[in-house]
Formats: C-alpha cells, sequence, structure tokens
C-alpha cells in the first residue's frame, strides 16, 4: 500500500461524516484516498461493492465485469440501468461510479477473471474482493490473492441468504481451504432478491474499508451467514484445511500483521 | 438427547424445511447425525450431502456452536445442540 496522503478541502467537505468516526479520522480516510481495490464483477454483490468503496473514498478501483446490460440485471446490479440495455457493463458502470466519485481513479476491464488477466489485476490491488457467481472464477482469484500475499473478502449470496468472509493468506482458510474442489450441484443462475445481494455488498464493502484503514475487527479465520426469512446472522469459526494445495505453504499477508 | 439440524442454501431447497430435530443417542457424533438425517429426504438431498460412500461431500460446511467441524475429527453431540450445514455459495 502506498504512503498515506493528506486530504484537501474538497474531500474534508465530502467526507466530514465518516471523518468523525472514532478509530478512522484523517489518517483513515487518507488510506482509503492511497488504496487500490479490484472487485471481480459488478454485479448485484459487485456493483454495490463498488458504489459503497466510491462513495467511502477509495482513491483506486480495478474492475472486471465482461458483457453487455442485460433485462435480467436490473432486479439486483445497482450500477446498471435500464437506459444501458444491450451496451457494455462495464462501460455503464464506470459511469455511474464517476458521477457520484469524480475523483476516483478507475482501470476498467471489460472481461471476467481469467488465466490471462488474473495475476496483473491482483498485483494492481491492495486488497481484492470477490463477488464472482462461478466458482472457477473464484478459485483463480484466490490462488493469486495467496500466491501475491493480497487480503481478500469473499462474500456470497442464495435465495434470501448470504455469506461473508476475510482471507488473509497464510493467516486465515484460503477459499480452496473451504471448498476444495468445484461444487457439482452449483449453477450460473440461482434465485436471489438484489436486497439480499446489495446487504452483503455493503458488508464486503465494510470489511475492505476495515483492512485498508485498520478499523475495528474484520472477519478473518469467521464467517458471517445471514438469512433474510428471519433476520437471524451468526458466525462461526472457520478452519485452514490441512495439507490445502492452494495456502498449505503460506505464511503471513502484508495487512494483517502476520 | 434431542439434536437440531438446520439447513442452508440449497440443502434446505431440496429438504423442504428450514430445519429438523432428530433423536440420537447418547455418545453419537455430528458425523453420524448428518448421516441419519441423509437418508431422510431422497437422493437429490443425500447427494447434496454426502458422496457414494457416506462421506460429507468436500465443500459442504457444518458447524456445531459456532465452530466448523471437520469430517475427519469425529466431534461427540451434546444434548439439545443446533448443527447448522450449507453448501457453497457464490455472488453474481
Amino acid at each position: 500500500m502506498s504512503a498515506s496522503g493528506p486530504l484537501n478541502e474538497a474531500e474534508r467537505a465530502v467526507y466530514e461524516w465518516q471523518l468523525d468516526v472514532p478509530g478512522f479520522g484523517e489518517e483513515g480516510q487518507s488510506r482509503l484516498k492511497e488504496a487500490s481495490v479490484l472487485v471481480s464483477r459488478l454485479g448485484g454483490l459487485g456493483g454495490v461493492v463498488a458504489y459503497e468503496l466510491a462513495a467511502a473514498g477509495i482513491g483506486r478501483l480495478v474492475l472486471a465485469h465482461g458483457g453487455e446490460v442485460v433485462p435480467s440485471d436490473l432486479n439486483r446490479q445497482l450500477l446498471m440501468t435500464h437506459e444501458w440495455l444491450g451496451r457494455p457493463r462495464i462501460e455503464c458502470a464506470t459511469a455511474r461510479l464517476l458521477e457520484l466519485n469524480p475523483r476516483l481513479e478507475i482501470e476498467a476491464l471489460g472481461e471476467n477473471i481469467n488465466e490471462g488477466n488474473a495475476a496483473r489485476l491482483v498485483g494492481e490491488a491492495d486488497v481484492i474482493v470477490d463477488c464472482a457467481p462461478l466458482f472457477a472464477e473464484r478459485f483463480l482469484l484466490n490462488r493469486e490473492a495467496v500466491r501475491q500475499s493480497k487480503p481478500m473478502v469473499e462474500c456470497a449470496m442464495y435465495e434470501l441468504e448470504a455469506h461473508v468472509t476475510t482471507i488473509l493468506p497464510g493467516r486465515t482458510p484460503c477459499l480452496a481451504c473451504l471448498f476444495p474442489s468445484d461444487p457439482p450441484a452449483w449453477r450460473r443462475k440461482f434465485p436471489v432478491f438484489g436486497a439480499v445481494s446489495g446487504a452483503v455488498g455493503c458488508l464486503a464493502a465494510m470489511e475492505a474499508i476495515k483492512l485498508i484503514a485498520s478499523l475495528g475487527e474484520p472477519l478473518l479465520g469467521r464467517l458471517l451467514a445471514f438469512d433474510t426469512r428471519s433476520m437471524a446472522f451468526h458466525t462461526a469459526t472457520i478452519q485452514r484445511r490441512a495439507g490445502c494445495p492452494v495456502c498449505g505453504e503460506a505464511t503471513g499477508s502484508p495487512l494483517g500483521g502476520g | 438427547m434431542k439434536i437440531t439440524v438446520r439447513f442452508s442454501a440449497q440443502l434446505r431447497a431440496a429438504a423442504g424445511e428450514a430445519a429438523r430435530t432428530v433423536e440420537a443417542t447418547e455418545g453419537a457424533t455430528v458425523q453420524e447425525v448428518i448421516q441419519e438425517i441423509a437418508e431422510l429426504y431422497g437422493n437429490g438431498f443425500r447427494s447434496l450431502l454426502l458422496d457414494s460412500e457416506a462421506v460429507l461431500q468436500p465443500s459442504v460446511l457444518v458447524f456445531a456452536d459456532g465452530e466448523q467441524v471437520l469430517w475427519d475429527s469425529p466431534a461427540p453431540l451434546r444434548s439439545d445442540q443446533t448443527l447448522i450445514i450449507t453448501t457453497p455459495i457464490a455472488g453474481g
């Protein structure tokens, strides 16, 4: 992560409500300004993550999302709009984010995470937020995050339920510890409300902010699960898997002090 | 002793209910109760939960009292304990 830079008056005016958060202040805001976050896909989850990070004053977003806006995006993908139907999602998302925060620097790639781009995109970020629907993409991002020792926030949803956890390579379970193989029953299209993906997207954005600003206690080695049917939330400890082929040899992570 | 098992994500849909309370013998393990539960809802539910050798599918997560239970570490149950079992979910 780069050294913290001072805030200017315009930035103080925008962020004055959060500058008063105990333990955050100008130091925390400056850390956000100097930080770069990779968000993999900008759908119901990632779009909300990116929007909240843009609002919070993150300095740079690295965004990866392929395809064009289709009608079925619009129940949950809050960065996409009716006006942009048929046009590239990445361009729509970039435009929306810059409307909110014109100071934001964006590197936008109109494709999803793949073998050809994963190492470079992870290398450009201080923190990664994995919001992809396909486990092949998620495993690839996990592998690169562990290899480059980058913290990664994992978030997911299904129907009215959602999960979030934060991975510090070498200190916490990685995604392959939790899910050692591609789940055969998982399908690309699954039932979900936008309010559910949005809720977990906000939590994931908060995890990224906490990691960057050294604020509070990230979900390290813990999985937060919630069910909006009953509004039941629970947190459970999770374990590294002995002999994990991805993180078995990893120790420590730059933002975790490990 | 009574054990409550809560189902999450695809398991809940396959079971058609959110939870089931079962009667387990004293000294029963988490693994034994899961193998019993696997037979209650038909093949779709069973295949989400266990492989053909009645071993937990590798990406299914099991929690007891807020801690993950690994299949290879037999975990004794206590009366009135609640288990949570979830299949993997993703973003989108």
